[in-house]
């Protein structure tokens, strides 16, 4: 059968469901899938240093959620299992997750690095005692682990179903072919657009300053982030930045399905030693994951604006805005995510809300909403208007806590001539008939009768009105 | 059962499937491709061909082609919903799918807490506005989504009565314990917009069997294998009514998953698990139903060529209307396109005398000039047909066998026998043959809930 290559894409994309990936103990990645832009460069840096430290044996799972071992956030627990002498298979999977505003890493919580979690058909038991006794561990986190980690040996056995019973094998040969077809494809994709260079700074709130230059040529793009500033409160891991990088551009260009070895290849990036972008230990890493990797995707965003401009799009607001409720040990995150970008002959797309219940969110949480809405919007005009963000309103109604967390408002970066900015993110508190915006980034008490207007940015607009 | 007629009755987007059954087994069986023939003809028809073989009961599975799931094409949806929420549905949906009209969107002030408290009673003057309105623009149809009337439903029974009285269609969510609201106004609001196509369609069933028998003993299935009660629900619980039907009749006996292979869909169904939620395009909705998976391979999918260069398939369906080119009217090539000159396909009742020369000879010259910019630079058609029909069969064992719930499989439907070679190496799965198994499992279910609800 000739048509092996579509064969092993379709098993793929079967096999690794949510934020996964497949790789050889090579190093070499097979493909990668998922809806977060930094899975595509840590989920490899997590499979090659849980190798490295731990030798994993055929069927043996380990597990981390360090940073800087290749995790993302703290809230979202990476396994890595070896399925074969020569397969690894990485799989994130979420836990609850809140906003977290600390100084280091160890105040977000609970920081596992590569872990040996089973080891011949045995779960380390040692090991999971070891965690759940830790004070910053979630509660039925090992219940969690152990029903993780039968679904992963189930899934497992079920891809050696397939290939048994379907007589498909995956040859050394077979990967060889379809890292190269991947690489020729994504090239391709690249090639087939102009080429050229950019440069874009773009300023986080608290002061970090992004600089962007990118070249493409010939089918490659070359980012160096050189000039960039060093941490204050913002800090990401160099995978981190290479998946957001390469997230944004496969999305741009179209091959955000084949993510391998192959396609990032197309892709160099080189950061000065110190910048925000080259996070050290004990630096915290959950404003950088968030508000930093939105801060990368604005900037590739701009930079392709400006390098291609026939396909000029305007400005989408990737900054979600965060706010974590508190009441009872019980806690609901709300993320709003901004509204797309305009762009000739096309609004951009309004924001969307997806898993929330409002009455849940009232059973379980003393707060009224008052109105839940797509915002009118003052920014993001033009001849075809940015998509919407969105706005939420609600009345406390017992004392509680609450934390949030945006970015990107303060400082506008430079934007091609059609293109007009949306609006940022906004909160506000209304409190006893005084009204006052809050801060983009805090954590402090509510009364009851204190009402908070929660908004999130719009894109921007394209074109004279 | 008692050795008396059982008619099943299967009305799918494009094609409908009607068994006669006497004591577990067909005695009668016909497909009609819904495009060509008539529903009420062709079921009128059947009838009157096996007059003789007069059903006692007769139970119907009845789904609405997915263009007509659709607020454009089946009228206007006015929605009233507690002020401030007039868009949740749109803030929770698609952009690109809405059962929502923007100029439709009404609210009221009126407040209903979570532990069911009311804190701002509602005022029927501003009902009398809304409906004025609505009668103004002879907008009939309306939905009341009031946030915790789950908990606490006078509000929302005193604006139904109200509306009613003037003359409105009115549609509430149903009362259930799921605390999601908006799965329950996302159902709500499908069942309004299709109440009418779905009403259209249930009568031309109701005068198709008149004469051939009572219409009390004509009963439509819902989405967890029970004789549909609740009007108001009608819609949507029977689009899942088959499916169920399938995995109750079907699989539960053997404790196996079964994997359907018919002519509008594969999919995969759990003989076992339930699902409460179905994730439609719309947005999540409340409805409960056997797990079922659609599964990436389907007959209908175009061909095209990938990111590499190389023959593959879309992941569109391209669907019965106009339908694969071997019927001589469709313009893509098709999945089933490759399998045009199958003994086993050109046999399907429905389909046997439908094929067109015309269209074969047309879907080998699309294949044809696809293959002149295909990288792989196989100009040999019978090769390329012969390695995409092997590709199809590979990529549906594979998900099958990824997806499925159990160890045992049953594969059936009217193209079970087309792809049955796909699982000859599983010992764990089992070929049914039985091309008409959707019609049969839905008498058969049916039968066994109206044994249970006397």
């Amino acid at each position: 059968m000739s048509y092996h290559i579509e064969l092993f894409h379709s098993l793929l994309n079967e096999f690794l469901q949510g934020e996964a990936a497949l790789m050889t103990l090579d190093g070499e990645a097979l493909a990668v899938r998922g809806s977060h832009a930094v899975t595509y460069g840590t989920l490899t840096t997590a499979g090659l240093t849980a190798c490295k430290y731990l030798k994993l044996q055929e069927g043996d799972i380990a597990l981390l959620n360090d940073p800087y071992s290749g995790g993302s956030l703290l809230s979202e627990m990476t396994f890595v299992m070896a399925i074969s002498e020569d397969l690894l298979w990485v799989s994130r999977r979420s836990l609850d997750k809140s906003v977290k505003i600390a100084k280091s890493i160890e105040e977000e919580g609970l920081r596992i690095p590569p872990t040996p979690l089973r080891q011949k058909n045995q779960l380390n038991e040692m090991i999971l005692n070891a965690m759940q006794a830790h004070p910053s561990c979630p509660p039925h986190f090992v219940e969690w682990l152990k029903k993780q980690c039968a679904e992963m040996t189930v899934q497992a056995k079920k891809l050696f179903d397939v290939l048994e019973y379907t007589g498909f094998t995956i040859t050394a040969e077979l990967i060889e072919e379809y890292l190269e077809l991947s690489k020729q494809s994504a090239s391709q994709k690249i090639s087939e657009r102009a080429s050229g260079e950019a440069r874009v700074d773009v300023v986080l709130d608290s002061g970090e300053l992004l600089r962007l230059n990118m070249e493409i040529h010939d089918g490659r793009i070359s980012i160096d982030f050189g000039g960039s500033s060093g941490a204050k409160t913002v800090s990401l891991t160099e995978s981190a930045t290479y998946g957001a990088c390469f997230r944004a551009l496969s999305c741009f260009y179209g091959f955000e399905n084949i993510a391998n070895s192959g396609s990032f290849s197309i892709l160099q990036i080189s950061k000065p030693a110190g910048c925000w972008l080259v996070g050290k230990y004990p630096a915290p890493t959950y404003k950088g994951m968030t508000c930093g990797v939105a801060a990368i995707e604005t900037a590739v965003e701009l930079a392709l604006a400006q390098i291609h401009q026939k396909q000029e799009k305007s400005l989408t607001n990737h900054c979600a805005l965060r706010f974590d409720l508190l009441h009872k040990n019980k806690h609901a995150l709300l993320t709003l995510p901004g509204g797309q970008g305009a762009q000739a002959g096309k609004e951009g797309q309004c924001a969307h809300l997806h898993s929330l219940s409002l009455e849940q969110v009232e059973r379980d949480f003393p707060i009224k909403f008052l109105r839940v809405d797509q915002r009118a919007s003052s920014g993001g005009k033009g001849k075809f208007n940015g998509g919407r963000g969105l706005i939420v309103k609600l009345e406390v109604r017992e004392d509680l806590q609450a934390s949030w967390m945006t970015d990107l408002t303060l400082h506008r970066p430079r934007l091609p001539k059609n293109c007009s900015h949306g609006d940022p993110s906004e909160m506000s508190l209304e409190r006893q008939g005084d009204h006052k915006n809050l801060p983009v980034l805090g954590q402090q008490s509510f009364k009851a009768g204190d009402v908070i207007t929660l908004c999130s940015g719009s894109g921007g607009g394209y074109g004279k009105e | 059962m008692q050795s008396s007629f059982l008619l099943g009755v299967s009305v799918g987007e494009s094609f409908a499937e009607y068994s006669l059954m006497s004591d577990s087994k067909p005695v009668a069986q016909k497909r009609v491709y819904l495009s060509r023939e008539n529903l009420k003809q062709s079921l009128s028809q059947f009838m009157t061909e096996h007059a003789d073989k007069k059903p006692q009961h007769a139970f119907i599975s009845l789904r609405l082609p997915k263009k007509l799931l659709d607020y454009n094409l089946s009228g206007a949806v006015a929605h009233i919903t507690t002020e401030g929420f007039e868009h949740w549905l749109d803030v929770c949906g698609d952009a690109n799918h809405k059962l929502t009209s923007k100029d439709l969107l009404f609210s009221v002030r009126e407040r209903i807490l979570a532990d069911g408290k009311v804190e701002i009673a509602l005022q029927e003057e501003e009902l009398e506005a809304i409906a004025a309105k609505l009668q103004l623009i002879e907008c009939k149809k309306v939905c009341l989504h009031f946030l915790h009337s789950s908990r606490n439903p006078i509000h929302q029974d005193q604006a139904r009565l109200f509306l009613q009285k003037k003359g409105l269609d009115v549609f509430t969510p149903e009362k259930t314990d799921t605390p999601n609201e908006v799965a329950r106004w996302n159902k709500n609001a499908l069942n309004a917009t299709i109440a009418g196509v779905h009403a259209d369609r249930k009568e031309e069933i109701l005068k198709a069997l008149e004469g051939s028998l009572d219409a009390g003993h004509i009963y439509f299935l819902d989405s967890v294998g029970k004789i549909l009660s609740d009007e108001n629900s009608a819609q949507v619980d029977s689009l899942f009514s088959a499916a169920t039907a399938l995995g109750l009749n079907v699989g539960a006996p053997a404790k196996a998953s079964v994997l359907y292979l018919g002519l509008e869909n594969f999919l995969l169904i759990s003989s076992s698990t339930w699902s409460s939620s179905w994730n439609s395009a719309w947005g999540p909705l409340a409805v409960n139903h056997l797990q079922t998976k659609m599964l990436g391979i389907q007959p209908t999918l175009g061909i095209h060529l990938n990111e590499f260069g190389r023959f593959d398939f879309t992941t569109h369906q391209e669907g019965w209307e106009p339908g694969p080119m071997f019927l001589g009217r469709g313009q893509k090539l098709s999945l089933l396109d490759l399998w045009s000159e199958n003994s086993k396909l050109t046999k399907l009742q429905g389909l046997e005398d439908r094929f067109s020369a015309q269209g074969i000879q047309r879907a080998k010259n699309s294949l044809f000039a696809i293959s002149k910019i295909s990288r792989t630079r196989d100009n040999d058609l019978n090769h390329i047909t012969k390695e995409m029909q092997s590709l199809s069969m590979q990529r549906l064992a594979m998900e099958a066998f990824m997806l499925r719930e159990t160890e045992k499989m049953i594969v059936t439907g009217p193209l079970a026998s087309v792809f049955a070679n796909a699982f000859k190496k599983d010992p764990h799965t089992v070929i049914e043959t039985q091309e008409f198994s959707e019609s049969q499992a839905i008498a058969l279910r049916g039968y066994q809930a109206l044994q249970e609800t006397l």
